[in-house]
């Protein structure tokens, strides 16, 4: 079986005495939808950031789509960001460009044409319910929309994989269950979806594996998994 | 691909200028101040070499030859110190000539001039005036002039007097260049410091920016080329600023510099006008390169994750 996420043994220690991960192990199959819950300090974020490029491991191997990224260079991290679509909880927008632009700078960066991007944009930006907010700044739109307009950007070069980190944790939970409606209609689309949250309600309704991480360590792995801590 | 990068660099360089318009402001002052308190270095510095160049050609020596003194004499010595390397120029001063002159200078002061009457022959002898290449130069021709077998024909050998005039002039005008000199370094070094830091900020207020840029994957090379372009367009925006406002300055305190110096003196906005290519394409060139290396220097820390 060949997975699209493979984590072996990894571990984070940032000193002797600080571990944000011990030997973790980790299997995603290619059009899952993972759930990855834990408490404030358990290691989501940093097995995110490694997932992304953003830091090494300490020891162990990380394989994404049969690349092994473990020791990737600066240079190879541009090729792997744009296999893996990031979804933030702060939203991480460009200020000074619209709405239209954030999402068009995904495909530029990966030196699309002006055509392909606007035939795309558009295209991403319906999926997620924004069309006639092309010309908006990001200031002018509600968390909700922010959000979507960040899922709009990560799915713009149709990425593998979608990694969600805490992306309702800014919203109210009319505009959270949109957000993670938007998710499960990428992942049937077929882009395996990581989702991080501290969402008990929304964990529990998915129905989906949930991963419970716990001082750095996976406590629980269950493939139609409750937010149990 | 390629003309589809260039556009895109000079798209999102264009981009983040106009959209963080009081950003830019703020920088394109600062390198209009910096630039203008170079152009104003080097102004000053055109002035005093102006002033200092116009006394060094104004000092000669004149040699009072004998009366009795043979013009075959005087020639031949005239010859030798034109052999001189140091000699730039010589004139002589007929005795005759050298009267005639007398006697119109002092054609209003009878006692002098019924003093000429009665003398039977010209007192005076021959003058010769040597011009130095430079200020420096006079010592050693002195040091011929003062040999002992010109003593003969030279009514006065001791130039000691003048030897220390000339000397202090040189003094003061070598003084004056090391001055000027190490001042230009130091405001330069200033300036260099002022325009480095800003820059840096510039790009410090765009580091979440250029987090994001990176983690939706984009390259080092995407993310540096528009800032680095945006570095060349503040400084030509800048010395745009200068070169219109420097002109009309320039005119305006003309009149003073003129007042203070002296006819003649020179014409700044002239020596702008003439040396423009060089002062300003200088300044341009020095400027988009150390807006180019502190744009680079602040993103590589910022490009790194």
């Amino acid at each position: 079986m060949s997975y699209i996420i493979e984590l072996k043994n990894i571990s984070r220690h940032y000193s002797p005495s600080v571990r944000a991960l011990h030997k973790v192990s980790l299997q995603v199959k290619p059009g899952e939808f993972v759930s990855i819950v834990g408490q404030s300090g358990t290691g989501k974020t940093t097995l995110l950031r490694l997932l992304i490029g953003e830091e090494r491991p300490t020891s162990g191997r990380i394989i994404i789509g049969g690349w092994d990224i473990t020791d990737i260079r600066i240079s190879e991290l541009p090729l792997l960001r744009k296999q893996i679509g990031v979804v933030f909880q702060d939203f991480k927008l460009l200020p000074k460009k619209t709405v239209f632009e954030n999402v068009a700078f995904a495909l530029e960066v990966s030196g699309a044409t002006l055509s392909k991007i606007h035939r795309i944009v558009p295209q991403v930006l319906k999926i997620v319910g924004l069309d006639g907010k092309e010309d908006k700044f990001p200031h002018q739109l509600s968390g909700g929309e922010k959000q979507r307009v960040v899922i709009a950007r990560s799915l713009s070069h149709k990425p593998k994989i979608l990694i969600a980190d805490e992306p309702t944790g800014n919203l109210d939970s009319i505009n959270a269950q949109g957000i993670v409606t938007l998710l499960q209609k990428i992942n049937s689309l077929g882009t395996t979806v990581l989702l991080v949250t501290h969402d008990r309600e929304i964990v529990n309704n998915l129905g989906k594996r949930v991963v419970v991480l716990e001082g750095g360590k996976i406590v629980s792995d269950k493939a139609k998994g409750k937010y149990r801590l | 691909m390629y003309l589809l990068s260039l556009y895109r660099i000079f798209k999102f360089a264009l981009q983040n200028f106009g959209r963080n318009i009081w950003l830019s402001i703020v920088t394109v002052t600062i390198i209009v101040m910096s630039l203008f308190v170079m152009t104003m270095l080097i102004a000053i510095n055109v002035v005093v070499q102006d002033t200092i160049t116009n006394l060094e050609n104004k000092v000669d020596v004149s040699v009072y030859f004998k009366p009795e003194t043979t013009s075959e004499d005087v020639a031949q010595i005239k010859e030798n110190i034109e052999k001189l390397s140091t000699v730039s120029e010589t004139v002589l001063i007929t005795k005759s000539e050298a009267l005639d002159s007398f006697k119109n200078r002092y054609e209003n002061n009878p006692i002098i001039k019924q003093s000429l009457d009665e003398l039977a022959v010209n007192p005076l002898g021959d003058i010769l005036v040597i011009k130095a290449k430079n200020v420096s130069d006079y010592k050693s021709i002195l040091a011929v002039l003062s040999q002992e077998e010109l003593s003969q024909y030279i009514q006065e050998s001791d130039f000691s007097d003048f030897d220390k005039i000339i000397s202090r002039i040189s003094d003061v005008s070598e003084k004056t260049n090391k001055i000027g000199i190490i001042v230009s370094l130091i405001f330069i070094g200033i300036m260099i410091l002022v325009v480095f830091n800003t820059i840096r900020m510039a790009i410090y207020t765009h580091r979440e920016e250029i987090s994001i840029m990176r983690l939706v994957g984009a390259s080092s090379r995407f993310i540096r080329s528009p800032f680095l372009l945006e570095g060349v367009l503040y400084a030509l925006i800048s010395i745009v600023v200068v070169v219109a406002t420097l002109f009309p300055i320039l005119n305006a305190i003309q009149p003073f510099i003129g007042s203070f110096f002296g006819e003649g003196s020179l014409n700044l906005s002239q020596y702008f006008q003439d040396n423009f290519w060089l002062v300003f394409g200088s300044e341009f060139i020095l400027i988009s390169i150390l807006n180019i290396i502190s744009s680079a220097l602040a993103l590589r820390k910022y490009t790194k994750i």
